[in-house]
């Protein structure tokens, strides 16, 4: 028979490791995670800009491809399919929402990737899943401002999914050694590390985003972070020029609004409310070129009858009725349209009814109150009202210079009617200045003369807009004074024809006194209206205005919170953390070789033994073994029986795993006796040092 | 032992995050708040990733013993590695890229800080080498996946891989062999081996003919029986290069050569036979293989020899081989007309001639 040639065995391809198949409920929840991520970033996209019809429209096609991939026959049948399914979705939801705006259409387009990817599957699809949602989300953000709950969540599911990527893909490559690890161990330090690096991720990114702050930018000083909600109430939150803006009186407008939604304003007729509606919670009348303040007012106590009167409604003009709803940053503060005719459902009010201003008590309990008001734009205007010039409504500034003001009036070919005065203004302040969340810089002291006279480029927001447009009116002798409240909103989720105001929603208008009522003049470009507002902006802790006075009167955690989200304390703690993780590692210690505690009684009685022997005269140096020290004294004939009993019983229990039980404590008792006796009986060996001896022999106790 | 080292670098994904947050950072420099809570959501995994990331990853102890294998051949390796960071080793590969080449690297299990945990493998040594000094690299990504450390961890350990085993020609074997005789009684007394049955042809010799398989099968069935190998074998392995040729050509043929010695010595010494092997290289060396011990310092020599420059041998060096009855000479520097071989007796066969 033949014997059969071993043949050399060929070179393996290199081979896939089975970690994939363990991997499968990993790879289920990175799914789940990129759907989360998905689902976050389209929830952050404004319904106002991008009507639920619509973003079915862009998703559904995708997410149907994605999850009916496997059944299309090749890639022209999909692309058909495609372009079909997304064409069709488009013609219904313009047919049933009608057009979107450009922004959102333009938005729109990587929808349906983000749905398709979501759901498809693929292995390289998580990260490009997550690449685009984290687009669509910056989408949501610069259409509709940022949702500090929505983008949190989105962090911390993102990381989750970037730290269940890695997962999978090591035990991808990786296989599992033999035997294999416990399972249960393994999860439970996954979870806890995963929710570890995901809490991490989240301060990370607050503090980054506050650090970055701190960059000084080359176009200017840079505006304080806007967020919408969740700021700590310590930093007074105002609006004004520059950053300082009291609002007299002790009560400030708009100090303690904070929070992403406010108020929710519905029609009592269930007619949708007006994207247009403005809110006045305050005024300011007191002019001033860096500060505006609310001037006197004659408070009076409201009757207890829950309705309050304050004006006459105008004949022949539908009276609308609003409800409004508060939430809990704006209870006390008391939102109107300016043309206010009645408010019912407030008890506690205080109330100057001549000038409109209102406000309710604190601890006052009511949530929900009615609005009567008349929408009196298109009616003429009629003459000023008399009274308005008592009211301070016409007063300058101490100093004001006016020459520039009219020098700069006359350019722009304004006249002392108020109409034509004001769409002048308005032109004027359009062509003149440019709106951006930053305060006006340059030369001149104060933030109004570097908003309307500073060379180059001058920038400022509504409230600069407002309080220059009010001072050019009462240059040119109309009366007026800023407002300040909520304006425009978005559309209310949960109802249909509410809108729902923010803080982002704060803005600042000038109100003329006409004899039919205060009519609304807003200097502010129209396209920037109903952005987020810098009566978000936050105050640095140091500004002259934030402040000491009204910050914070004895609340520890407060000052404790605002001084850890300081931007410079946040870099300094950035820069900690990566200088202690490029620090050099250095070599471990080496391992101390400890007793383990089942040996402890053994070793206190070897470390008696050892100092009676010592006391004997015969002392145990460092680098002698129980072994070598055993030899020397049996060398010296000075070896006991039961001393060396006791020195194998000690080797037993510390090295050999024995217990230290009743038998073994008897025999290392017994050889203790011995070194003492041995001690009594013979006289020590002189040493030169003993009490260096001693602390020597306790020093080989001690190892 | 040589220092180990530890690199972090960034992963594919990690790069692309990276530049993003950077043009993200850019762009809230110019201004543009939105870009800033960009730059901070890009750039807070990065972070996080690059803090977190395992450090202290070349301190790891790793113990393990010597190895001894054939190339090619695939073992179990079992090592034990002691992590000296800080805090609990995750997700960390671990791969031998002198033994794994062709195996996936091994996902360590979560290892606590100073706690021994024992893993085993497959491995696989594809080149014949002697070294004392394995390399093992440990690569880890956890957190994030963003950055990837990179540890190389060097442990003197030893890994002896022998040359491998070829076949060999039945002829090369067979013609040291006894030519076949009359049977004997089977018994241990010497006289050619039993090998197989085969049908009995008209014409050959009856008294090979086995009776009982034969009424059995109801055929005459005759026994086939080999010879026995010579009690001592000579094998001259000659690493020396022909003159003029550099010592890096012709790495087949040597490696070959190698392979077949090795597995020469071990056929003949599963046969009882004694091996003496004479290595021709830069200084000769004899090897007198009677038992396990000798065999293995051969298969020593033989993992870490290496091609020698030709040089002249005096005569004597070959008489003990010469006084046995059969000699084996593997040209495995391909000098294959070397006149020391056809100074020898005429029992010489020589190994590996046809090989190009």
């Amino acid at each position: 028979m033949k014997r059969a040639m071993p043949k050399l065995a060929r070179r393996p391809r290199l081979a896939r490791s089975p970690g994939l198949a363990q991997g499968g409920l990993a790879q289920h929840i990175g799914s789940l995670l990129l759907l989360c991520c998905t689902t976050l970033a389209l929830a952050n996209l404004p319904s106002s800009d991008l009507p639920l019809g619509w973003l079915l429209a862009f998703t559904l096609p995708g997410a149907v491809l994605g999850l009916l991939r496997k059944r299309a026959n090749g890639p022209w049948d999909r692309a058909l399919l495609a372009v079909m399914l997304q064409a069709a979705a488009c013609y219904v939801a313009l047919k049933t929402e009608g057009p979107m705006t450009r922004p959102a259409a333009l938005a729109c387009t990587i929808l349906p990737a983000l749905a398709f990817v979501t759901l498809r599957r693929a292995e390289s699809d998580g990260a490009l899943g997550l690449f685009l949602s984290f687009c669509v989300l910056l989408v949501g953000i610069i259409l509709d401002g940022i949702h500090l709950p929505l983008v949190a969540a989105y962090v911390a599911a993102a990381s989750l999914s970037l730290g269940n990527a890695a997962y999978v893909t090591a035990r991808a490559v990786g296989k599992p050694p033999v035997p294999a690890p416990s399972e249960r161990l393994q999860t439970g330090d996954l979870l806890v590390s995963s929710g570890a690096i995901t809490v991490a991720c989240l301060i990370a990114a607050f503090a980054i985003e506050r650090a970055l702050s701190l960059l000084p930018s080359p176009s200017g000083p840079r505006s304080a972070p806007v967020v919408s909600s969740g700021e700590s109430p310590h930093a007074s939150r105002t609006v004004g020029l520059a950053d300082s803006f009291v609002l007299s009186g002790g009560q400030s407008a708009l100090s303690d609004l904070r929070g992403e939604r406010l108020l929710r304003v519905r029609a009592k007729d269930g007619s949708p409310v007006p994207a247009d509606l403005y809110l006045r919670s305050g005024f300011f009348t007191v002019p001033g070129l860096d500060r505006w303040q609310l001037g006197s007012l004659v408070r009076t106590q409201a009757p207890e009858a829950r309705s309050l009167l304050l004006r006459q409604p105008l004949p022949q003009v539908p009276v609308e009725r609003l409800e409004v709803e508060r939430f809990a940053p704006a209870r006390n503060f008391v939102f109107v349209p300016p043309d206010t005719c009645e408010v019912a459902g407030l008890e506690d009010l205080i109330v100057d009814v001549e000038r409109g201003w209102l406000r309710q008590q604190e601890g006052a309990r009511q949530d929900v109150y009615e609005v009567s008001w008349q929408r009196l734009d298109g009616l003429p205007t009629g003459p000023i009202d008399a009274g308005a010039a008592s009211q301070g409504l016409s007063a300058l500034p101490d100093g004001f210079e006016r020459k520039p003001f009219e020098e700069l009036l006359a350019a722009w070919q304004v006249g002392a009617e108020p109409r034509q005065a004001m769409e002048g203004i308005a032109a004027g302040l359009r062509r003149h200045c440019r709106y951006d969340l930053v305060k006006p810089t340059g030369p001149y002291p104060t933030a109004m003369q570097n908003f309307l006279f500073a060379p180059g480029e001058r920038r400022g927001y509504c409230m600069h807009f407002a309080s220059a447009a009010a001072l050019m009116l009462r240059v040119r002798g109309i009366p007026c004074r800023i407002g300040v409240g909520l304006y425009a909103g978005g559309v209310d989720r949960n109802e249909a024809g509410a809108r729902s105001y923010g803080s982002r929603h704060a803005h600042a208008w000038v109100e003329v006194p006409f004899r039919r009522g205060w009519m609304v003049f807003d200097p502010t470009p129209p396209a920037e209206r109903g952005r987020d507002s810098p009566a978000a902006v936050d105050i640095p802790a140091d500004s002259e205005v934030a402040s000491a006075s009204e910050a914070d009167e004895g609340d520890p955690l407060a000052f404790v919170g605002d001084l850890l989200t300081q931007p410079w304390l946040l870099a300094l703690a950035l820069l900690v953390a990566l200088l202690w993780s490029l620090w050099p590692a250095g070599a471990p210690r080496p391992d101390r070789n400890i007793t383990p505690p089942a040996a402890r009684p053994a070793r206190r009685l070897l470390g008696r033994l050892l100092r009676a022997l010592a006391d004997a005269g015969h002392l145990r140096t460092r680098s002698q073994t129980l072994e070598s020290f055993a030899r020397e004294l049996r060398k010296r004939d000075r070896l006991l029986p039961e001393v060396d009993a006791a020195f194998s019983t000690y080797q037993e229990v510390r090295f050999g795993g024995r217990a230290f039980d009743a038998e073994h404590e008897r025999v290392m008792l017994q050889g203790l006796e011995a070194a003492s006796r041995l001690q009594r009986l013979m006289a020590p060996a002189p040493h030169p040092f003993p009490t260096a001896a001693r602390a020597a022999s306790r020093g080989h106790d001690r190892a | 032992m040589a220092t180990s080292s530890s690199t972090v670098e960034l992963t594919l994904r990690g790069r692309v995050i990276a530049w993003l947050a950077t043009f993200a950072a850019g762009a809230a420099w110019i201004g543009d708040d939105n870009a800033r809570l960009a730059a901070a959501m890009l750039a807070a995994p990065l972070l996080v990733d690059f803090v977190a990331k395992q450090r202290r990853l070349q301190h790891t102890e790793i113990r393990l013993g010597p190895r001894r294998t054939a190339a090619g051949s695939p073992f179990s390796e079992r090592l034990t590695l002691v992590h000296r960071g800080r805090a609990r080793l995750r997700d960390c590969l671990l791969t031998e890229p002198r033994t794994m080449r062709s195996e996936p690297p091994v996902l360590l299990p979560t290892m606590a800080p100073a706690v021994p945990a024992t893993v085993g493998f497959r491995a696989r040594s594809l080149q014949r080498c002697h070294v004392l000094e394995r390399v093992f690299v440990l690569v880890s990504a956890w957190p994030l996946g963003l950055f990837r450390t990179r540890a190389v961890v060097k442990v003197a350990a030893e890994l002896i891989t022998e040359p491998a085993r070829v076949p060999l020609q039945a002829e090369v074997v067979q013609g040291i062999a006894e030519v076949e005789q009359a049977p004997r009684d089977r018994t241990n007394l010497p006289g050619p081996d039993f090998h197989s049955l085969r049908e009995h042809l008209p014409d050959e010799d009856a008294r090979s003919v086995h009776a009982l398989r034969s009424a059995s099968v109801g055929t005459l069935v005759r026994r086939v029986t080999q010879g026995r190998i010579p009690r001592t074998v000579g094998i001259v392995l000659d690493l020396r290069r022909p003159p003029g040729r550099g010592l890096n050509q012709s790495t087949r043929r040597f490696e070959w050569s190698l392979g077949a010695c090795a597995s020469l010595v071990a056929y003949l010494r599963a046969r009882a036979a004694q091996v003496q092997v004479l290595v021709l290289a830069a200084e000769h060396a004899r090897f007198h293989v009677k038992g396990p011990a000798q065999e293995t310092d051969l298969m020593t020599l033989l993992a870490e020899a290496n091609p020698a420059p030709h040089r002249t041998l005096p005569g004597e060096l070959f008489d003990e081989l010469r006084r046995l009855e059969h000699c084996f000479w593997i040209p495995a520097g391909s000098f294959l007309a070397a006149p020391e071989c056809a100074a020898m007796s005429a029992h010489v066969t020589i190994v590996g001639g046809e090989i190009e």
